[in-house]
């Protein structure tokens, strides 16, 4: 028999619940710089890091050009990124060394050919790198910046999707939409929009590993350029973390050096 | 000379396959080049076959051997049938000492922030002939070159030969340019110029130089002092003996060289770098036939910008005083242009170079256009001719018209 008593415990019991399922909910209502702190808390840590990996280039025809590289980066103060690549096939850019400090703040290129190192202007930084959808600019810069403006546009079961807007004048994208992974807060997805807002190339990390404690790193990434249909396929080899280098590695001294 | 030819081409086959095998222990990296061109001076046809081997080993951690070997046949007029050198051997060795490198042997110096022509390279030679579509190769000295870092943005360069690289001229070469300039009155004294004896006097000092660089936020900058020779021989004396025959001799000028170099963001125009060169040169007093060729301190220099615009056209244009063959009160202004096109869906890109007194508006062009029939192989094809009469600043390039045809493999 339903008394006083029993309809409060039902009433405090349906608050109980509701309060429960808006709690829940109110959980996962993250904003875009909470997303991106998690996106962040998940990549792997690390000082430095060595990457061997393979660039693929795929032209508009399906013709692939298969590039080897080598590729060492260190975080520096204020998060900018410090990074040394060398091609190690084909026997054409064998040996052609870029270094970019902080973010492209000064870029050197040194090529077999010329024997000595050669500063590239920092707004030639557009211009892609060595025949690849990579300007100079892409493989310096960190679109997850702090400084940058972010906004959640909207979510689905799988995916976060944020627009992000440099704040940075020098940049020659306007914004980026990242595509983030619900499940594992990782970025899926890059879409860049050059200066008129027209979406010119799509980065998308087609495969991750996750270590021990959840960690991930993009093991295969993709990047098409859409004004001309080219495409470049990164597949990571093989990734160290924390190395013993030098205070004076990322110099170019270390550009000529036969073996990184 | 056929037979030293053909023998050349045969070793090279044999080398290749030697070295396509995997058994070397030394990293190697090698280039076959096949060169052919009909000039129009001489309406010869010439043949160069070159076999070009990098290699270095790792001997302990940061001390490498490295080197350079040239393996060379040909049938050009003035040419060595058949040459085999190491361009580049030398021990280089990172942080022996704490911020100190070191390279020992027979080296390469690339002082100068150009892209052609710079007036600040004057540790090594280039080989007698001149490129104006790519970087100029050097030829290898005898030295020792030291790098001192302080810090990671400010490099202490030094370098010393203990003796003149000069450019390698053929001795026939000089014969017939010299004569034709120098001894227009030798067949009126009753003198056969092609029983001339021609003399060379080495230089004997040591060649030095220091260079110190610093990387500011936008520029690079550097100054630099040399102090050697001249590495192109200057004539000295002509002397007629009492049996009517003459003996030619030249010899290398001493300089003194102050120099300044920059290359970084070309001020006002977004996407070009700015490279350039100044050189304040003193030269030795030096005359022949009682005219001075060189007396009083001079400059040299070259400045110049690229730029690669959205469609991948590729420019690169500047101002040069004073070319390479000209030294003293000959110097005089240019302008020069090298430009190349990309196409996204072809492997052929065409090119051209040109470069342009200013002076009396003489020009030489290259016109061509390089062709990748693989991603090791590639090829090329150019045609330079040249615009102005026999009295004009580039006319000495006349010899050089003609149609250029290459191949290249790398493996």
């Amino acid at each position: 028999m339903l008394n006083k008593n029993n309809i409060y415990f039902v009433i405090f019991i349906v608050i109980a619940l509701f309060g429960s399922i808006s709690l829940a909910a109110g959980a996962v209502q993250l904003t875009a710089d909470e997303i991106m702190d998690k996106v962040k808390e998940n990549q792997a840590e690390y000082e430095n890091s060595k990457t061997q990996a393979e660039m693929v280039l795929i032209d508009s025809e399906g013709k692939e050009e298969i590039r080897e590289i080598i590729m060492f980066e260190q975080e520096e103060a204020d998060d900018k990124i410090t990074m040394l690549m060398r091609f190690l096939s084909p026997k054409s850019v064998e040996g052609v060394t870029l270094l970019s400090i902080e973010n492209g703040d000064k870029i050197y290129l040194f090529m077999p050919a010329y024997q000595k190192p050669r500063r590239i202007a920092g707004s030639s930084k557009q211009e892609n790198f060595m025949g690849t959808d990579f300007s100079y600019e892409d493989l310096s810069m960190d679109y997850q910046n702090d400084d940058y403006t972010k906004e959640l546009l909207e979510e689905d079961d799988r995916q976060y999707i944020l627009e992000i807007l440099p704040a940075d004048e020098e940049l020659s994208y306007s914004k980026f939409i990242l595509y983030v992974n619900k499940a594992q807060f990782y970025v899926e997805k890059v879409e860049f929009f050059n200066l008129d807002g027209q979406h010119t190339k799509t980065l998308e990390i087609k495969e991750v590993k996750f270590d021990d404690e959840g960690r991930f790193t993009p093991m295969k990434m993709q990047i098409t350029n859409l004004s001309d249909n080219h495409q470049t396929r990164m597949n990571i080899i093989e990734i160290e973390y924390d190395l013993d280098l030098s205070s004076s590695f990322f110099s170019i001294r270390t550009l000529q050096k036969p073996v990184l | 000379m056929k037979l030293k030819y053909s023998l050349g081409i045969l070793l090279m086959i044999v080398l290749i396959f030697a070295i396509t095998r995997a058994g070397l222990a030394f990293n190697t990296s090698q280039t076959l080049k096949y060169e052919t061109s009909y000039l129009l001076s001489t309406r010869m046809i010439n043949h160069t076959l070159t076999l070009d081997i990098d290699y270095f080993q790792e001997l302990t951690d940061d001390v490498y051997l490295e080197g350079d070997l040239i393996i060379r046949t040909t049938n050009k007029q003035f040419g060595k049938p058949f040459v085999i050198f190491p361009n580049e051997i030398y021990v280089s060795a990172y942080n022996i000492i704490e911020n100190l490198d070191l390279k020992a042997g027979k080296i390469i110096n690339r002082w100068g922030a150009a892209d052609i022509f710079s007036p600040l390279d004057n540790f090594n030679p280039a080989p007698p002939e001149i490129s104006l579509t790519g970087q100029q190769s050097r030829i290898g000295a005898f030295g020792i070159s030291a790098t001192y870092y302080l810090g990671n943005s400010t490099y202490l360069y030094g370098a010393i030969l203990p003796w003149l690289m000069p450019t390698p001229y053929p001795d026939d070469f000089l014969k017939s340019d010299y004569l034709s300039n120098y001894a227009a009155g030798l067949p009126e004294q009753g003198l056969d110029i092609n029983k001339v004896t021609l003399n060379h006097q080495e230089a004997k000092n040591i060649v030095w130089g220091l260079r110190l660089t610093h990387s500011f936020p936008t520029f690079d900058a550097g100054i630099s002092y040399y102090r050697g020779n001249y590495m192109d021989p200057f004539p000295m004396n002509l002397s007629i003996s009492q049996d009517s025959k003459a003996e030619f001799t030249v010899g290398h000028p001493t300089k003194q060289v102050l120099g300044m170099e920059i290359q970084g963001e070309f001020p006002g125009i977004e996407g070009a770098t700015l490279r350039g060169d100044l050189a304040y040169i003193i030269p030795e007093h030096w005359s022949f036939q009682g005219e001075d060729l060189l007396d009083n301190p001079y400059f040299k220099g070259v400045i110049s910008a690229d730029y690669t615009t959205d469609s991948n056209w590729y420019f690169n244009g500047g101002f040069i005083y004073g070319m390479p063959f000209e030294e003293g009160d000959d110097c005089s202004p240019y302008a020069y242009l090298n430009t190349k096109k990309e196409f996204d869906e072809s492997d052929f890109t065409p090119f051209y170079a040109t470069v342009l007194s200013l002076q009396d508006m003489s020009m030489v062009n290259v016109i061509g256009v390089d062709y990748r029939l693989t991603e090791n192989v590639s090829a090329s094809v150019n045609y330079s001719f040249l615009l102005g009469d026999e009295h004009s600043k580039l006319n000495m390039l006349e010899r050089s018209q003609g149609i250029y045809l290459s191949l290249e493999w790398l493996f």
